[in-house]
């Protein structure tokens, strides 16, 4: 592709590390700085109260939103199976662990916003879910930051 | 279970695109692999580059992506499963404690294979700390995944998809697109870009894809009630863009662009799907470039072929290319100037699967005319693609065939009366070796003489070998020369002054106004240790011609290191006959072809021996390729005028010495040959050139009845030996070296192939026949190295003459079969790395008789009285005579003991022929005959 074709894209990318704990509660546990390409995301952008699904939001001063991830289902409250037969099912419920998002590292980057399902309403989900809200939120001033590569 | 189950070794980047801070960079980690079974992971890693780099659209992205493997070794194979489908229990100690039935929401899922993803992301880390994506692989047979920070897939075949659908996930935020009971469905606008409730086509989020003539929705789920889906009319088209319904969990008022993908059912992603990734991967690109390497090709110097057939050579033009997509290369106009396009007028490139940059080749042609003449014309190439345009000139000429002057340097030391091994003298074989040699050349090359004993002497100097039979140059060597008393046998070795006197020849020869000569070379034949100055060593730094030599007989009597470094220092070889055998009567003549054929830049393309009976007829096949243009089928034998011998093309066409057209035949006492342009009938030119061609040789009936005579009453038969040469763009050159000359030395087998001076663009398969001294064959194959050199290495286990028949077999660019061959030999002896250029081989026993012989300590009573005792005085003085030479072929100065010159040429077989005369009065034969 020649190369003014190529999209923009940041060369600067900030690696977040949220673990999910047990109270289905989200913990920021690492960010990282690092001198590589971030991925940029296609679409438009989701909004709180009209899409569903997750995804994280990078916000600058005054709440604005920067950039956003849309993050997999399966990093927050569901699994995928792939059966022998070659069918597919997802199942849904709360799982714990860790999972990581790329944003573009933009200085005027404040707090990053996880926007999903609530947790408690998780476990309820026999039929389908209302839309996102925000379920947490990630201070990333210097203090919190856990690497520079 | 536990990274203490477990270690990591390393990081190994398998896809190399460039800089990680400019690619997306994929992360492959393995687990329940043992330490035997890196292997295997390695393999499996390769599978699944390879499965993805084959999955639109990464096919045309693949060239923005780096992978890196990382090897990590676990305790134990496989996963853990429980059996929670049925199946016996079964635990692994890995690394990431892989496990099947992973439990989700208090279920455990047969399939559902995970691993301990932080410890996962902790190593992928620690070596790759630009990554984007990790990948886990599990080995074991079972089909199974999981989604998740870490996409995770086992062994089976087909599980390489769950990973790329995962991977579809959490790196390209792609949904499912099958759907279900709603359970999970987002009630809003799923805010994936692949699925979505909106089928108005003015709205829809991937409406630049939906052409206007495709209903929306364009399909509706008939099994759902509670649809509001509104069926279509009409159909789509198949494989239009549209909205067909059922996605993300529901059957009902969710859709997905197209009926199938790979995020429903591991189809080829959707076009939405697809452009998705696309745009995620467009700032991982390199920028494309095109660059011409080739502004201007030249064929410089192309020698005049053979018979008036020109010499094709090849030249490519070469772009290199950056690229993920396919560019095709066109010629838009020309050739000019009577170039020509051997592969065609275009070419494709596409990017390379490991690293960034790809070559795109045009072939060009170029057939030789006549000495002095030139061409010039040029080529117009355009890319289809991005539309560039280059005009390449080129240019050629044609120069008269490269003539090389050969100085010959003969030893003529007493040792070359010995036997050779079969019953016939050293200095008989010589002859027949020379003359072979020398009827054999080509007409335009020269040929000088040079003898060496304790001094050298030029006995001819180089002279236009003239044409064959008969040229004054061949006359004049063998007739007044090589079947004279000249190189009758006398006196000590020095080689070195040999060496000398052939360089001083060739430097002569060169200097001289006519003819002017392009090349020498020196072939140096030798039976013994150098044993009079100057010394290999103090001379092989003077040496400016190719150099070969041949060590006529045991390595232990032949200074092997220092001639191989004088040769292999001069773009030469040695070879050590070692002792012959009645089988192998005509290895010295053979040898000598070879070197003939390394002077002439000729290819061996078959060399086999047999032997002829009355009523047999022997038709031995050899292959001839298109980039041969000229060759020289050698026919050796104590008897080549009894040997009917023809050839058969490959159309079946019969050719005899009578058959006009390109070629000439020859025959003389040791050696018949036809040397012929190829086509070698120009009226025939696809049945006489290329395929597979025949010698077929038989007892001709002027001798038959005498041989009859012969095989009835003594049972003789016609031994001969078969050499096909090829004068060909198709080159093939071996080599071998040896640090070490003892015992258990390492022969360390190269060789090149070229097809048109470049790595051949077919099939090629290279191994070496090896003749071990104790009689045993071995066959050792030689893999292509990444020099672009084939390779092995052969370990020289027992003592002495190790023959190493190097062979190349395959198909040329054409689809042609080709062979070739080269005989090397290799040499290991006891104490083998004690021989000194400048310090012949000790034998500590005859040093000491000759002391003693010198000094006086032994003398004609002494053997009266060994006699007295009872000694069979007679076999002792013959094993003397065997075990040491005179010191004109061995011996050496000895510390502390005169070296008067009048006693230096005596040696203990002298010694014992004095002995001998002691004890049975003068004359007497010291074999007691």
């Amino acid at each position: 592709m020649p190369s003014d074709q190529r999209p923009e894209a940041s060369r600067r990318t900030l690696r977040l590390t949220v673990k999910v704990n047990e109270d289905g509660g989200y913990e920021l546990i690492s960010v990282e700085r690092l001198h590589m390409i971030t991925p940029p995301q296609p679409g438009e952008r989701p909004e709180i109260g009209k899409h569903g699904g997750s995804w994280i939001e990078l916000r600058g001063a005054r709440g604005r939103v920067l950039a956003h991830r849309l993050i997999d289902a399966s990093l927050l409250h569901s699994t995928e199976v792939h059966e022998a037969d070659r069918t597919i099912h997802r199942h849904f419920g709360n799982p714990q662990g860790i999972f990581e998002v790329l944003l573009p590292d933009v200085d005027t980057a404040r707090e990053a916003v996880l926007v999903g399902t609530p947790t408690r309403r998780r476990a309820e989900a026999k039929r389908a879910v209302g839309p996102s809200e925000e379920i947490a939120r990630f201070d990333l001033s210097p203090r919190r930051e856990g690497g520079d590569q | 279970m536990s990274t203490s189950d477990g270690y990591v070794v390393g990081a190994t980047k398998i896809v190399d695109h460039g800089p990680d801070s400019a690619r997306w960079n994929l992360v492959i980690v393995g687990d329940g692999y043992r330490d035997t079974e890196l292997a295997n992971y390695h393999t499996h890693a390769q599978s699944f580059v390879t499965a993805l780099r084959g999955t639109p659209p990464f096919n045309t992205l693949f060239c923005g992506i780096n992978v890196y493997r990382i090897d990590v070794v676990s305790n134990q194979s496989g996963a853990d499963d429980p059996g929670c489908a049925g199946g016996p229990a079964v635990t692994a100690n890995t690394y990431f404690d892989a496990t099947f039935c992973s439990l989700f929401a208090g279920t455990p899922m047969d399939r559902l294979l995970t691993i301990n993803s932080g410890v996962a992301l902790s190593v992928a880390t620690t070596h790759v700390p630009q990554r984007h994506q990790v990948l886990c692989i599990v080995n074991s047979t079972k089909y199974g995944g999981s989604g998740g920070a870490v996409a995770t897939c086992s062994v089976d075949p087909q599980a390489n998809e769950i990973a790329i659908h995962e991977i579809g996930h959490s790196a390209f935020g792609l949904a499912d697109e099958y759907g279900g009971n709603g359970a999970g469905t987002p009630a809003g606008e799923p805010a994936q870009p692949n699925v979505t409730r909106d089928t108005n086509r003015a709205t829809n989020k991937w409406r630049a894809l939906i052409a206007a003539t495709t209903p929306m929705p364009s399909a509706c789920d008939p099994t759902c009630a509670a649809s509001t889906c509104v069926p279509p009319g009409a159909p789509p088209a198949a494989g239009a863009v549209g909205t067909y319904e059922g996605g993300i969990y529901s059957d009902c008022n969710t859709y997905r662009p197209l009926p199938s993908c790979y995020m429903r059912d591991y189809s080829p992603f959707c076009p939405v799907c697809s452009g998705v990734i696309t745009q995620v991967l467009a700032p991982f690109q390199p920028a494309e470039s095109i660059n011409l390497v080739t502004p201007s090709i030249s064929f410089t110097n192309v020698p005049a072929g053979m018979g008036g057939v020109g010499v094709t050579t090849h030249r490519a033009i070469r772009w290199d290319v950056v690229t993920c997509r396919t560019l095709t290369f066109m010629i838009t106009a020309g050739p000019t100037g009577g170039f020509g396009t051997p592969f065609g007028i275009q070419t494709s490139v596409g990017a390379d699967p490991n690293v960034p940059a790809a070559a795109a080749r045009i072939w060009l042609s170029y057939t030789s005319t006549n000495p002095g003449d030139s061409a010039n014309g040029s080529v117009t190439v355009r890319c289809i693609e991005t539309g560039q345009s280059w005009v390449i000139n080129i240019n050629a000429n044609t120069i008269a065939r490269r003539r090389t002057a050969v100085s010959l340097v003969l030893d003529r030391s007493g040792s070359m009366t010995d036997d050779a091994g079969d019953g016939i003298n050293k200095v008989t074989k010589l002859r027949e070796a020379a003359r072979v040699f020398i009827d054999t050349m080509l007409p335009d090359d020269g040929i000088g003489l040079v003898r060496f004993n304790e001094a050298a002497q030029r006995i001819m100097e180089v002279m236009e070998a003239g044409v064959a039979p008969g040229g004054t140059g061949r006359t004049t060597a063998i007739n007044n020369h090589i079947n004279t008393a000249e190189i009758d046998p006398a006196g000590a070795t020095s080689i070195g002054d040999g060496v000398v006197n052939g360089r001083n020849m060739l430097n002569d020869a060169q200097a001289a106004p006519t003819p002017d000569y392009d090349g020498t070379a020196m072939v140096i034949l030798t039976d013994g240790m150098w044993n009079t100055p100057p010394s290999l060593a103090s001379v092989a730094g003077s040496i400016n011609a190719q150099t070969y030599a041949v060590g006529f007989g045991l390595p232990s009597n032949i200074s092997v290191p220092a001639l191989t470094t004088l040769c292999q220092g001069n773009n030469g070889y040695l070879l050590v006959t070692g002792a012959l055998t009645a089988d192998q009567s005509m290895r010295l003549s053979k040898y000598f072809l070879q070197i003939l054929a390394g002077v002439s830049n000729a290819q061996i393309v078959a060399d086999p021996a047999g032997v002829l009976d009355i009523n047999a007829e022997h038709r031995i096949p050899f292959w001839i390729c298109a980039a041969d243009f000229g060759m020289d089928l050698i026919l050796l034998s104590p008897y080549p005028y009894a040997i009917d011998f023809r050839l058969e093309a490959p159309d079946g066409t019969l050719i005899d010495p009578a058959t006009a057209g390109n070629l000439q035949f020859v025959s003389t006492d040791k050696v018949a040959y036809y040397r012929c342009a190829l086509p070698v009938l120009p009226g025939d030119p696809a049945g006489t050139h290329v395929g597979q061609w025949h010698a077929v040789l038989r007892i001709t009936r002027k001798y038959q009845g005498g041989y009859r005579y012969a095989a009835a009453t003594q049972r003789l038969r016609v031994p001969y030996e078969f050499v096909a040469h090829a004068y060909s763009a198709l080159t093939f050159a071996a080599q071998l070296t040896q640090a070490s000359y003892e015992i258990g030395a390492v022969a360390a087998i190269s060789a090149a192939l070229l097809e048109y001076d470049q790595p051949p663009r077919g099939r090629a398969t290279v191994w070496a026949e090896v003749q071990k001294p104790d009689g045993g064959p071995d066959i050792v194959m030689m893999p292509l190295g990444n020099s672009g050199r084939y390779e092995a290495a052969f370990p020289m286990a027992v003592s002495g003459v190790y023959t190493f028949r190097i062979r190349a077999r395959g198909e040329t660019v054409d689809g042609e079969p080709f062979e070739r061959e080269q005989t090397l030999t290799g040499v290991a002896v006891a104490g083998g790395d004690h021989w000194s250029p400048d310090d012949p081989k000790r034998d500590p026993l005859c040093e000491l008789l000759d002391c003693l012989r010198r000094t006086g300590a032994i003398d004609g009573e002494f053997a009266k009285r060994l006699q007295a005792l009872g000694f069979d005085l007679p076999a002792l003085l013959k094993c003397l005579g065997r075990k040491c030479r005179k010191p004109s072929e061995g011996g050496r100065a000895i510390p502390g003991v005169p070296t008067n010159p009048s006693l230096s040429h005596y040696s203990v077989a002298e010694l014992a022929e004095a002995l001998s005369l002691a004890v049975r009065g003068k004359g007497a034969d010291p074999d007691g005959a």
